[in-house]
């Protein structure tokens, strides 16, 4: 009794603070959450009367092809995405952290893709793969830079994936530096004393130290990869033909504007568990490996 | 710490590598031959956009400052720059007091009592939501609550950066030691006061992080205001670029001048914290 | 300000008894020294009365007032922590002041106040540093100058001294005493160190394992130990201790072991029969190595303890000799200019009106009237 009362002005204090917080977070994510929920087993418009449909959005899903497109092309675009992103910026750190001249003035510029804004990025590449690069395909008779990347069903999504890389390497770079730099100097005297090339010394002591960091830009990288919108929205709007229609932006475009609310709000849905079942498995890989070390 | 890691990462008696040094700048070109085309075409007619290869990369003929004056005026510049502004540094501000209130509480609190340990993994899970499944119906939300507005946009913010946020500073706490909290207790201060006067300016270092992060985040963000503020005519700078792609989609010149004029206030903002942006960037995703 | 302490228990949720019925009266401007080895009990004590640690029974008064559920702001009290717990973002100045603007004191009090205490510390040019850049002695100041700018009528004091080295811990031993003498406020103070409780302490609190052992002065503690763990925690060298075995002659009790004979007074012989001792029953003898000193005449040996010399330190104005007495170690201290070496066969001649005399079993001190 007597511990409860004098507990409890701290714990009000704490009460107070966390109360409100929780009730603002339940209104804007688990609420928000909860009714798309519900309207995934509707036939909601977004406009207009509904009624209840049961699993049939989530059934219709399996056997939509411009869904199934959607994660092919998300899937592609975030595996493909994910690996250049990191063996580029791992090169890039290595690079950066090496003995170099005008080192931090490098590394300010190299990160600037990072601060700017997917979309105007977009804008800006766009111009350059529908103009400059076909006007340089045409100057020197190379004939497959003629035509726009971005208007070629088969091969739009690496105009995508170049944006999106260019964008990516910054970050994952800076994090890849950090990781760099909590290896201690020692260790690469000792491997030097006993006598090791370059590539023994990454593999060997530099790779395994910086295991942690690796996880979590894989983790980063793969997520935001898989949640791409901007870039789409600014190079290709799911164009050609639907071959660069992500995830997010097939629920963005055809949920809000295209009349199927309940129908995305079951594939947002089931987007969802993709994500928590990816972290899921990238959680249980990376605490094993880290583990092992 | 940082200095000090670095210095003994730091190997004596290493030669320059000039070789390195050199492919590296010749790299810089990937980024720097975006900005200057965008930065090319702003200044050019459209007289001068010829398909020619010397069309696309030849300087502008003149320095002319009009492209710029025409956008600023189509895209009602000074308007989204403020709103882009006001919504930054609103939450910027909202989320340090929310965060590092929250963050307080819960990093003091997790490990010994189960209901705030509750609270804790409640508001981490929401860092696997994507917002593709929120946004439908936060849109049908915030119109209902008369918040498909900047108010709505920063509130949205407030809540989806919240997960790594509190993660980030209830992590933190671990270095701030509870005799400091007790001393100030001792001294007469409530809890809330030593909150504000001890415990807030103990957690600089994270304020930086934060700061950096929820700045890049609302600036370039474009799909909250996108879907919450549309039709309403207020515009972020993101999105002033959005409907002017739709509206002057052929005048290119017009475009990039607009395109750079949204971008100068990011660059400026790197260029003078280029040293925190970088640091507040690495520690966040490091430690969250 | 006076301080009681009334049955106060401490159990934490795990069910770990950390300070068992707790009895103490401290009057006011007395300095009280809680002293004990690492977790006995002692700082949780403190914190109790500080507020900072909820009391699980008892009943914890200040001033005549319950303060068992008294937040610590609403305490009248002021605490000096073992790492300083100082604010490392506000200068030495602002650190003095925070606990005086929190009291919504005018300015120019504040002032005053600020600079009479920087003045009693010799902080004066250090005002304008950050924690930081003080050495270990510096922040014990500035800790001492935040709780005593208050002012307090109760000082709380939690091992201030540990983390300093062995000659700053000096120095301010006795500054810390000049400072009790001029702020004439109730001082409790926590320690592990025994010349620290014997130095500052009007009254000692001896803790083992959350029991309180001993309240008392110094001087009784070092005279009259309760039971072995007091006899052998306060004083250095320690406390020697060897099983004895009473053997009961018509003269009086006579304590032995192997060819060491002791003979005990006759108020000693008398204070132990009472106790039940016979003929071949165990007790426990103490004698500190200060009442030990090498028999001259080695034909003598009433009253000495037969030993090997295993160690021989020179200290200069006396040595300490460790001796190896039938496989159990004694120490004793030799005055300058007695040498001797290892393997050298000693006679340790015992001041018997200075033994102490244990129960095996209780611990209890059989000498105690």
């Amino acid at each position: 009794m007597k511990k409860k009362r004098k507990m409890s002005k701290k714990q009000k204090t704490y009460l107070f603070i966390i109360i409100p917080v929780v009730l603002l977070f339940f209104m804007f994510n688990t609420w928000p959450m909860l009714n798309g929920f519900f309207y995934s087993f509707t036939n909601y418009k977004g406009y207009g009367s509904y009624e209840m449909v049961g699993f049939q959005n989530y059934i219709d899903l399996f056997s939509d092809t411009r869904v199934l497109k959607s994660y092919l092309f998300t899937f592609k675009y975030a595996i493909c995405g994910t690996i250049l992103v990191n063996v580029l910026s791992l090169l890039m750190a290595l690079a950066l952290n090496a003995k170099i001249r005008c080192k931090s003035a490098l590394r300010g510029i190299y990160f600037v893709p990072n601060i700017l804004g997917g979309l105007i990025i977009g804008y800006i590449f766009s111009y350059i793969f529908t103009y400059i690069i076909p006007a340089i395909g045409q100057t020197w008779n190379i004939e497959w830079l003629q035509n726009s990347i971005l208007s070629s069903p088969a091969y739009a999504w690496i105009g995508v994936l170049i944006v999106g890389v260019w964008q990516a390497v910054a970050m994952t770079t800076i994090i890849y530096i950090s990781g760099l730099q909590t290896v201690p100097g020692d260790v690469y005297e000792a491997s030097r004393i006993d006598g090791s090339s370059k590539w023994t010394e990454f593999w060997k002591i530099t790779f395994p130290l910086i295991i942690p960091f690796v996880s979590i830009n894989l983790v980063l990288t793969t997520k935001n990869f898989m949640m791409v919108f901007d870039q789409i929205l600014s190079l290709t709007g799911g164009g050609p033909a639907q071959s660069t229609d992500s995830i997010s932006y097939l629920i963005y475009n055809n949920g809000l504007d295209g009349g199927q609310f309940g129908f995305q709000s079951a594939n947002a849905f089931i987007f969802f568990l993709v994500i928590v079942i990816f972290s899921i498995v990238q959680q249980n890989i990376t605490s094993k490996k880290e583990e092992q070390l | 710490m940082e200095k000090a890691i670095r210095k003994s990462v730091k190997k004596p008696k290493e030669k320059t590598n000039w070789v390195l040094t050199i492919i590296l700048i010749l790299g810089t070109f990937t980024v720097f031959f975006p900005l200057y085309m965008a930065i090319n075409i702003a200044f050019k007619q459209p007289s001068e956009m010829t398909n020619s290869i010397e069309g696309a990369l030849g300087l502008p003929s003149s320095i002319n400052f009009s492209n710029f004056a025409e956008a600023m005026r189509v895209t009602d510049f000074w308007h989204s720059l403020g709103n882009s502004l006001f919504i930054t540094l609103a939450t910027i501000a909202l989320a340090l007091v929310v965060y590092s209130l929250a963050g307080y509480v819960l990093g003091r609190t997790i490990a010994k009592h189960k209901g705030f340990k509750w609270v804790y993994l409640y508001l981490i899970s929401g860092m696997f939501v994507p917002f593709a499944i929120l946004m439908m119906p936060l849109v049908k939300e915030t119109a209902m609550l008369h918040l498909g507005n900047q108010f709505g946009v920063i509130l949205l913010y407030l809540v989806f950066y919240m997960p790594m946020n509190v993660m980030l500073y209830a992590g933190y706490m671990k270095n701030i030691p509870t005799v400091i909290e007790e001393a100030s207790e001792v001294d007469g201060a409530s809890t809330w006061t030593t909150f504000w006067r001890v415990i807030f300016p103990m957690m600089k270092p994270m304020h930086a992080t934060v700061a950096v992060l929820t700045a890049l985040g609302t600036w370039n963000d474009v799909m909250t205001p996108l879907v919450i503020m549309s039709g309403t005519g207020i515009n972020t700078l993101p999105i002033a670029q959005l409907n002017f792609q739709t509206q002057f989609g052929t005048n290119y010149n017009l475009a990039f001048a607009s395109y750079i004029m949204s971008l100068i206030p990011i660059l400026l903002f790197y260029i003078i914290c280029q040293k925190q942006i970088i640091s507040g960037v690495a520690n966040g995703a490091v430690k969250g | 300000m006076s301080v009681s302490l009334k049955h106060i228990n401490k159990t934490y949720p795990n069910g770990y008894q950390a300070v068992k019925d707790f009895n103490l009266d401290i009057k006011d401007e007395e300095f009280i020294i809680f002293v004990g080895p690492s977790g006995c009990g002692k700082s949780t004590t403190l914190r109790m009365v500080a507020g900072l640690e909820d009391i699980t029974g008892g009943e914890l008064l200040i001033d005549g007032k319950r303060m068992n559920e008294a937040e610590p702001k609403d305490r009248n009290i002021a605490m000096v922590f073992q790492n300083y717990a100082l604010y490392p973002h506000m200068t030495v100045r602002k650190n003095m002041e925070y606990p005086l603007k929190i009291a919504k004191l005018p300015k120019e009090e504040i002032n005053a106040r600020v600079a009479e205490a920087s003045r009693i510390l010799g902080l004066d040019a250090l005002l304008d540093r950050k924690p930081n850049a003080l050495s270990g002695g510096q922040r014990q100041r500035v800790a001492m100058g935040r709780a005593i700018v208050r002012n307090p009528k109760i000082l709380l004091m939690d091992e201030p001294l540990s983390n300093l080295d062995a000659k700053l811990r000096g120095q301010m031993r006795i500054e810390i005493t000049k400072l009790h003498k001029k702020l004439k406020s109730t001082i409790i103070y926590v320690t592990h160190d025994q010349t620290e409780a014997m130095t500052l302490g009007d009254r000692i609190v001896v803790m083992c394992d959350g029991d309180v052992q001993q309240i008392d002065t110094p001087e009784n503690l070092y005279n009259r130990p309760a039971n072995k763990f007091v006899a052998g925690f306060i004083g250095a060298p320690q406390m020697n201790f060897l099983d004895m075995i009473v053997e009961e002659t018509p003269q009086g009790a006579l304590l032995k072991q192997s060819n060491s004979t002791l003979t005990l007074t006759p108020v000693q012989s008398r204070l132990l029969k009472d106790k039940g001792f016979k003929s071949g029953d165990h007790v426990t003898l103490g004698i500190r190595p200060e009442n030990l000193s090498a028999a001259i005449d080695t034909k003598d040996h009433a009253n000495c303890i037969e030993g090997v010399v295993e160690v021989f330190e020179m200290l200069g104005s006396s040595s300490n000799i460790y001796v190896s007495v039938n496989g159990q170690n004694i120490a004793a201290i030799m005055p300058a200019g007695h040498f001797c070496k290892e393997g050298d066969k000693v006679s340790l001649n015992v001041d018997i009106d200075a033994i102490h005399l244990f129960d095996p079993k209780s611990e209890l001190n059989l000498l105690n009237m």
